[in-house]
């Protein structure tokens, strides 16, 4: 790896947005050096396995105690509390080398709500964005087979699938199904609804010199030590290093971005160590992909010009919501008798999209979202699936009995999320071990997204219950909301310097050559896991990066 | 690759080694009939003997939990001989789980020295060890030869024991 001191362009963050950045860039021909916060990480650092040490110990997180974002809970009159952020991988690769992968596109009518919604809610800020879906395609593409998707296009004559052009398909067909599978996807088109297999970063097969996964059952919060799961380690800041003009600094936290009085960028202020000497980078490009929350508090403490005050506005969290339930008359479910189910260890392998527009007279709600569905048994080791039991004595031994013998199913609803101007970004008074003000958050969900978790789970628990399943759990979303791993809109982008932090090509209206790639700039939350479409954004911006 | 840290002793007194076992029978209890295993089978006294010995290297709250352990384990016993005339390690199974019923629910009286909201986060510390200690990797030294995975049906299908 080259000592590049004068590059063209710095990237702020390894993750999904800075290491497709880096990728793209160097493959212009341009010097770039990456910072990254955290430390480099391999899969020895992964092994043994084990969910004490890395779940319940926290091995890989962000210290709660040093390094925490402030809660402002709006349920307990804003007092502050100190919150963990479990979605932020503070290492080399960032959340991509602890996320699950699950990696569908935003649609249509994700990039343009209003087409689905017709009017803003009240106390919301909907708006379109400004490309479309067309415009997304080509990178979409490009990020399926640099990163390794695997999954397989137009499975059903459903709506709201990832639309393709005609003989386009992912690299790898889709992973193992789960044995659940054509009892649920019959159980779904009885009432013309239709699950389907979903695309993930993982390998299904050899790809790229990466191998299928072996359905270890350690997954979310993981890293990956059989390198089966796509990161941007081992996929797009692999090639960014191996061009020769990239230069990764781990354990490299920037503190600061500087720019000049002509509003253009300067470089950035980094610290080699917390207790260091702040130095200074001079670049002409900067490039920030940190995670929504992380971007906004950099650009706070940056005091880039905020005319119209929007800087860290508009924060969303995917709206969630859980429902499980068991077949009393389902043996539990199992890989078969020839092996040609997934394992015991795994997720479980369909997802559902029936739900994103509604069209249902008896609610107002239109906008909906995704469903992932899981196996209640397995979706997490096991601490973590007795633990969320919150079940002790007769009854945890009744439903262990039940898990062990009886086969369920677990919804996991990603939602439509309305964008509020409270839900914000700020500094907080106390500092993370670098001398950075921590961020505080104030996050309050709207009624919509209350009444469409509940709406969703509700419809869906319908369907299964119909089908012979007991519900056992149905936790909808609450107003409160302390932190969750899919965070936007902090940096809207748009077509208007008065109502938008970025422009288009996801630049500062007010710092020029100052680019944000995390899901900051994305200006509605979407309802689908947000990793494909922000990588995807990458490739588009870090192509027209000048 | 990480190293689990091998304390040189346990932390427990055998008396309160025999209280946690009391409680812990009752969080997650067996059933000798239906051939149910649980705390007793899966060593979790044990587990949490070894865990609150560890350094606060391996978790930040190890050492506050072991003070907390120290203290509460006496605030229960206390309370127990107050509203049963029996210490904790000697309750009559209904007892323990009415013990723990107001315990939980933060109801147990001020005979114990205890706030409602400082036993309810207790119940929660004892019913978290305890679920480690049946189910965590018996590395940790509960879960002894796998014996709840196996049961349960985890990385392999389910045994009859």
């Amino acid at each position: 790896m080259p000592r590049i001191d004068k590059p063209d362009v710095i990237v702020v963050g390894s993750g999904a947005g800075g290491g497709t950045a880096a990728r793209v860039l160097t493959g212009r021909g341009k010097s770039v050096v990456v910072f990254e916060k955290g430390p480099q990480r391999r899969a020895d650092d992964f092994l043994p396995y084990d969910e004490l040490h890395y779940q319940e110990h926290k091995a890989l997180r962000p210290s709660v105690q040093t390094d925490p974002l402030i809660y402002m809970d709006p349920t307990k009159g804003h007092r502050a509390t100190p919150s963990e952020k479990w979605w932020i991988g503070n290492m080399v690769g960032g959340s991509t080398m602890i996320w699950e992968a699950n990696l569908p596109r935003y649609t249509a009518e994700d990039f343009s709500v209003l087409t689905v919604m017709r009017d803003s809610p009240p106390g919301t800020s909907t708006v379109n964005w400004p490309w479309s879906y067309e415009e997304f395609v080509p990178h979409f593409e490009r990020a399926e087979w640099e990163w390794g998707v695997s999954g397989k296009m137009n499975q059903w004559p459903a709506p709201h699938q990832e639309p393709s052009r005609p003989g386009y398909d992912y690299p790898m067909p889709p992973i193992r199904q789960h044995a659940s599978t054509v009892f649920l996807m019959q159980a779904f088109q009885k009432v013309g609804m239709h699950p389907y297999l979903s695309p993930r970063g993982i390998n299904s097969r050899t790809y790229n010199g990466r191998p299928g996964c072996p359905f270890c059952g350690y997954c979310q919060g993981y890293g990956c030590a059989v390198n089966d799961r796509a990161s941007s380690t081992n996929t797009v800041l692999a090639r960014a290093l191996t061009s020769g003009r990239c230069d990764l600094r781990p354990g490299h936290c920037v503190t600061r971005i500087l720019w000049k009085k002509n509003g253009r960028v300067r470089g950035v202020e980094y610290k080699a160590e917390p207790n260091g000497k702040p130095q200074v980078m001079e670049a002409d490009t900067v490039v920030v992909s940190i995670q929504a929350i992380e971007s906004a508090r950099l650009f706070l403490v940056s005091e880039i010009p905020n005319p119209n005050h929007m800087i860290g506005r508009y924060l969303t969290y995917h709206t969630k919501g859980s429902a499980e339930l068991c077949f009393k008359n389902q043996p539990v479910w199992d890989e078969g008798p020839d092996r040609i189910f997934q394992p015991r260890t795994s997720l479980g392998s369909l997802q559902l999209r029936d739900l994103y527009v509604i069209n249902d007279p008896s609610t107002y709600l239109t906008k909906g979202g995704k469903f992932s569905i899981y196996d209640p048994f397995t979706i997490y080791p096991v601490i973590r699936l007795l633990w969320g039991l919150r079940l002790w004595g007769k009854p945890l031994q009744d439903r262990m009995q039940e898990l062990r013998s009886r086969g369920g199913v677990s919804f996991s609803f990603t939602g439509e999320t309305m964008s509020t101007w409270d839900n914000r970004v700020e500094l907080d008074a106390r500092t993370d071990p670098w001398g950075v003000p921590l961020p505080r958050v104030y996050y309050e969900h709207h009624e919509y997204d209350m009444a469409l978790s509940r709406y969703a789970l509700q419809r869906v628990v319908d369907v299964m219950v119909a089908a012979g399943g007991e519900l056992r759990r149905f936790e909808p979303q609450g107003r409160a909301n302390a932190g969750y791993g899919h965070n936007h809109g902090t940096l809207r982008a748009g077509t208007d310097a008065g109502s938008s932090v970025l422009d288009t090509q996801c630049q500062s209206w007010d710092v020029k050559g100052l680019y944000v790639l995390d899901a900051a700039w994305m200006p509605t939350a979407g309802a689908s896991n947000p990793g494909l479409t922000t990588i995807a954004n990458a490739y588009r911006v870090a192509e027209s990066i000048p | 690759m990480w190293q689990i840290e091998e304390p040189p002793s346990g932390f427990l007194s055998d008396a309160e080694k025999a209280q946690v076992d009391a409680l812990f029978r009752r969080l997650v209890p067996s059933d000798p009939l239906r051939r149910i295993p649980g705390a007793a089978e899966a060593h979790a006294v044990e587990f949490l003997d070894r865990l609150l010995a560890m350094s606060p290297a391996t978790y930040h709250e190890i050492p506050s939990w072991g003070i907390l352990y120290r203290q509460r384990l006496a605030q229960l016993d206390q309370a127990s001989q107050h509203r049963y005339g029996t210490p904790l390690a000697g309750l009559s199974d209904r007892n323990m789980v009415e013990f723990l019923q107001f315990l939980q629910a933060g109801l147990l009286g001020t005979a114990s020295g205890l706030g409602a909201d400082d036993q309810k986060r207790f119940f929660e510390t004892l019913h978290r060890h305890c679920i480690q200690g049946c189910v965590a990797d018996p590395r940790w030294g509960g879960n002894r030869d796998r014996i709840i995975w196996r049961w349960l049906g985890y990385l392999q299908p389910a045994e009859e024991l």
